[in-house]
């Protein structure tokens, strides 16, 4: 038999008989079962679970390497939404691009990988459930951030929103004025306002340094830690959100310094350095 | 006691009895010191350290800062702060660390390179 393209392709249609190469070929999803669709009268030919038993292997290798990969890039949380699924799985995306773009799809694809793979379908609904309660979350500090600007607006005292830690401090009375909201910003966040901290002082006393060794590590690490925004010739490499952070610490340190002298001016009257 | 718009001043009879000042209180100010305090005729400098580490990590200090404490020897003092924006603050009062760091009570660790 000899098709419109000559003797070509691994297959015969049974409706027009024309043979066909079932890997170029478009397929089709119905139901999460494979169906090939003939190049030629655009017939459904067959299931793909009904091909010849080295075709149906090769093809489910193909598949599993599709699956594999994917999955892989859900455990490595690089699938943000079905686009990436086009954009990062590239070694299925001729694959997709057969079932899905080429319009004979009746499911979609996130359909089409509920079916095929429990541990696709979970993580999904894991997703939907994380991105629905971040999205909760946001909404609710955008209300909290407007009521605080029409407070702001009607110089009413606000009361900044307050997170777990912070409701258990007003539980023992400690007042949460001040207090940031919590935020995504990596590392730390301020737990209270330098006007608001407890008031320790103490004198230097040199033993406690000259009994403690300084390790190399110690060393190489406070290179990285915040110091204050004294410093100008520090690490130059530093990166700027470190700097910031830093410069941030130096400032309430700056803050909370200065209440301690006026905190010892009020004890003393004059200041015993 | 009267906040001022460099820092605070403890006024008796209309006399300045002690007056604080905060050079950084609008912002950065870019002096070897954080606070100045004017004093009988002479005039008290602090320079404030701050981590929100607890322990006695090391900080830097510029080198026009360790000119300037040098040179201002029982003048200067640094103000550290440990735990720095958490509610367990705390202070720690240096005096003269020019003093401390000759007689190997303080140490110091040059990094500076000068061509």
């Amino acid at each position: 038999m000899s098709g419109r393209g000559g003797m070509h392709g691994n297959r015969v249609c049974p409706h027009c008989l024309e043979y066909f190469n079932v890997e170029e070929c478009r397929l089709k999803v119905i139901r999460g079962e494979l169906y090939t669709i003939c190049p030629y009268c655009d017939e459904t030919i067959k299931k793909l679970k009904n091909f010849p038993p080295e075709e149906r292997e090769r093809l489910l290798r193909r598949e599993h390497d599709f699956d594999h990969d994917l999955r892989n890039l859900f455990r490595k949380d690089k699938i943000e939404d079905i686009n990436d699924v086009y954009l990062k799985t590239n070694d299925a995306k001729d694959y997709l691009h057969n079932i899905f773009e080429g319009g004979e799809a009746e499911d979609s694809l996130d359909s089409f990988l509920f079916q095929k793979d429990p541990f696709i379908k979970k993580l999904q609904k894991i997703k939907k459930a994380e991105g629905e309660k971040a999205e909760k979350e946001q909404r609710k500090v955008r209300v909290e951030a407007s009521k605080e600007a029409e407070a702001e607006r009607g110089k009413k005292p606000v009361e900044m929103k307050k997170t777990k830690s912070e409701k258990g401090e007003t539980e023992k009375g400690i007042s949460t004025r001040g207090i940031l909201v919590e935020t995504k910003e990596k590392g730390w966040i301020q737990e209270i306002s330098p006007e608001e901290a407890p008031i320790r002082v103490e004198k230097y006393t040199p033993e406690e340094v000259k009994e403690r060794e300084i390790t190399e590590k110690e060393v190489k690490s406070s290179d990285k830690k915040s110091v204050t925004k004294s410093q100008s010739t520090g690490d130059r490499t530093r990166s700027e959100g470190l700097r910031e952070e830093a410069k941030k610490i130096g400032q309430w340190g700056e803050k909370y310094a200065f209440r301690c002298i006026k905190d010892e001016m009020m004890k003393n009257i004059l200041i015993p350095l | 006691m009267k906040d001022t718009e460099q820092g605070v001043r403890l006024e008796k009879d209309g006399k300045v009895i002690v007056e604080v000042i905060w050079l950084n209180k609008n912002g950065e100010n870019g002096q070897h010191y954080d606070i100045k305090i004017p004093e009988n005729g002479k005039e008290i400098f602090i320079e404030v350290k701050s981590t929100k580490e607890y322990r006695k990590t090391q900080f830097e200090v510029s080198r026009e800062q360790w000119k300037f404490l040098k040179e201002n020897g029982d003048k200067y003092y640094i103000y550290r702060v440990y735990g720095a924006r958490t509610k367990n603050a705390k202070l720690e009062k240096i005096p003269n660390p020019a003093k401390l760091w000759k007689e190997e009570k303080i140490e110091a660790y040059p990094i500076c390179i000068v061509l």
